[in-house]
């Protein structure tokens, strides 16, 4: 995986439905290949090589943050939380123009509120996202919207890769995963897909979810509300296999996923990913060689070698 | 303001919005080309077939909030669930009408000298409450309600001035403003669409969205207005009687930036008040339409007093404005890049 991409990904301004700036940076680098680009008005962006039935590779491009919602009368903005929660923490926030603010935690502990450094800035309606900071260290990266921004360098690494041979495939950056997977269904639905893999970073923070950071890429077997099908979970394992990649089991039980959102429209799909810590907060971290492998995983399981 | 009576007074809890879609076919059914019920119950009016696009399409959902018998208990008072977002406070003492027959109920709560000090200080829960339509035994109420009839709550329209007192403005408002809206000839096609079941999960809304496949959807609702009385720093708005309220996100959906900026900067030109909506909660039929298909999508609003209760208090000159600025936002449609 590009560094350098990551970098810029996680860089760029773009919280749910505000994404138009990551979504340049996505297309701008699928330009130099041979897929054919699109995006529609809620701004997921598309991307497809030869016929479908396509292997469909899918992530998200927003990021949590704030919308300002009222400015009270001592000059302090009063935040809506999209969906920033605790773990995001006080700090540094920007907006789209790159002025700058200082969030806090109202003393009742629940309500964000921030403060503009620029007179007058801030008015209703104006989206926040932390100040992004990105370091690469001892093999991992450490950054801001880290969980969020992966998945794309990923999907920009298979495209790459795609230029290459001539398989059919199809990779999917959709818009407001933080606001119930509001671009998820819409983005898909003009695809005929094949297999469906959803790219995300899981939360690897305690160490009893089953897998571990630096052990390898994750499929998840579950879902809050859906299942992996195991004759996928079989295939996907089989080519980890044949390209010597361990691969990690994991069961998450709580909270909505894009898997649980799809299966409720009747789509499969199955979640392939990395472990992520510190997930949700300011500075999150993966690993390189998880992504390293994840990535060869992914281009494998685009070249069908065993999809019957 | 006939219509918009006849539309406030109309019972139409979730799932039983037929009354409310009979008065409008019956309204502006003749402006239409096409009019088309679905089995689900949302009504759609075409115009403008043959002309260039983008296709557009207006919403406003049909029902209300509401309550459902739920069983009839031994005494003849009548257990009840809530159809949509009822605060149970609200309940206690209220006129209600139920099933086809409209029969009159009151959610009965035990007098004052019947209750003690603590009693009194605690919201009985909602299934505390029962309906009294004044029978004496199951058999009795049996024979003018029956499991599953709709409850409504008996208000009915009155005009003060400007001022609009009704229940249902969430959303008759909207129905109104759309059947107003169809009078007028838009340069696109346009599908007007009065959904159902809004209020139970944005219901009819998506289908009615996955049917249509619009370019753009308007949803016009009935929002509301935040003016109350607190000591709290907070400006109070959305407010009442400042003009129409624009979203900016929800709980669902965060509003095609473009079309939010086309429709403040129609209002600036034209000198039509207008107001951002605020909190930033709720959720209406556009979330549940850009789940089923990638379309540009805005919500503009009344501001309402104490939606989702047996009354509220609306603006005329909230609905005038609203009209105004759709109408003219949707001439400038081509302005715009979405």
């Amino acid at each position: 995986m590009n560094k350098e991409v990551l970098q810029e990904l996680c860089r760029v301004f773009g919280p749910t439905g505000r994404e138009s700036r990551v979504a340049e940076i996505v297309k701008t680098h699928l330009e130099g290949t041979n897929l054919e680009v699109t995006a529609d008005v809620l701004g997921n962006v598309i991307a497809r090589k030869g016929d479908g039935p396509y292997p469909v590779f899918c992530t998200h491009l927003d990021q949590p943050g704030w919308v300002v919602e009222h400015r009270d009368k001592k000059g302090f903005l009063h935040l809506k939380s999209v969906p920033a929660d605790e773990k995001l923490g006080e700090g540094w926030a920007v907006d789209e123009g790159g002025n700058r603010y200082r969030v806090f935690k109202e003393s009742d502990g629940k309500s964000w509120r921030a403060e503009s450094l620029v007179e007058g800035e801030g008015e209703m309606g104006t989206f926040l996202v932390p100040k992004a900071e990105f370091e690469a260290s001892k093999g991992a990266y450490f950054a801001t919207a880290l969980a969020d921004r992966v998945g794309a360098a990923l999907l920009l690494d298979i495209a790459g890769k795609a230029n290459k041979g001539n398989q059919a495939v199809s990779l999917v950056c959709y818009t407001g995963r933080h606001l119930k997977f509001t671009g998820l269904t819409a983005a898909l639905e003009d695809l005929d897909i094949e297999r469906l893999y959803l790219i995300e970073a899981l939360p690897c923070d305690e160490g009893n979810e089953g897998y571990s950071l630096g052990e390898g890429p994750v499929i998840l077997l579950r879902t809050q509300h859906s299942v992996a099908p195991s004759l996928w979970v079989d295939e996907v394992a089989k080519i980890a296999s044949d390209i010597g990649i361990k691969l990690q089991k994991g069961l998450v039980s709580d909270g909505e996923s894009a898997a649980d959102t799809l299966a409720r429209t009747g789509i499969q799909a199955i979640t392939l990913g990395m472990g992520v810590r510190y997930s949700g907060s300011r500075i999150e971290r993966v690993e390189g060689s998880d992504c390293e492998a994840l990535s060869k995983l992914l281009q494998g399981l685009a070249k069908g070698k065993v999809r019957s | 303001m006939e219509l918009l009576k006849q539309l406030c007074d109309a019972p139409g809890v979730s799932g039983h919005e037929d009354a409310v879609r009979e008065i409008l076919i019956k309204a502006v059914g003749s402006y239409a080309e096409s009019v088309h019920v679905d089995s689900l119950g949302n009504l759609f009016m075409t115009k403008g077939k043959g002309k260039k696009g983008p296709h557009l399409m207006f919403t406003a959902h049909t029902d209300e909030v509401g309550l459902m018998v739920e069983r009839i208990d031994d005494e003849g008072f009548i257990k009840f669930m809530t159809l949509g977002g009822i605060d149970p406070r609200v309940l206690p003492a209220k006129r209600v009408r139920i099933g086809k027959d409209a029969i009159c109920g009151v959610i009965g709560i035990k007098p004052f000298h019947l209750s003690d000090k603590e009693e009194r200080k605690e919201v009985t829960p909602l299934s505390d409450l029962r309906v009294d339509i004044g029978a004496s035994s199951r058999s009795e109420t049996e024979r003018f309600v029956d499991v599953g009839d709709p409850i409504w709550f008996d208000t009915l329209f009155e005009q003060q001035g400007d001022i609009l007192k009704a229940k249902a403005f969430d959303d008759r408002a909207g129905c109104y403003m759309m059947a107003e809206l169809i009078k007028h000839e838009f340069r696109f096609p346009a599908t007007f669409v009065w959904s159902v079941q809004e209020e139970m999960g944005l219901r009819g809304g998506r289908i009615a969205a996955a049917r249509v496949r619009p370019d753009i959807m308007i949803v016009l609702e009935g929002t509301g207005a935040c003016d109350l009385p607190t000591d709290a720093d907070v400006a109070r708005r959305p407010f009442l009687g400042k003009g129409p309220v624009i979203t900016i996100l929800d709980r669902t959906v965060v509003a095609n930036q473009r079309l939010v900026e086309l429709l403040c900067q129609t209002a600036e030109r034209d000198g039509i008040p207008w107001q951002f909506k605020r909190p930033l909660v709720g959720g209406t039929d556009a979330g549940a339409a850009v789940r089923v298909k990638a379309l540009g999508a805005a919500v503009v609003a009344i501001p309402a007093r104490y939606i989702h209760t047996p009354v509220a208090l609306a603006h005329l000159k909230d609905i005038i404005n609203t009209i105004e600025l759709v109408k003219a936002a949707a001439e400038r449609l081509r302005e715009v890049k979405l």
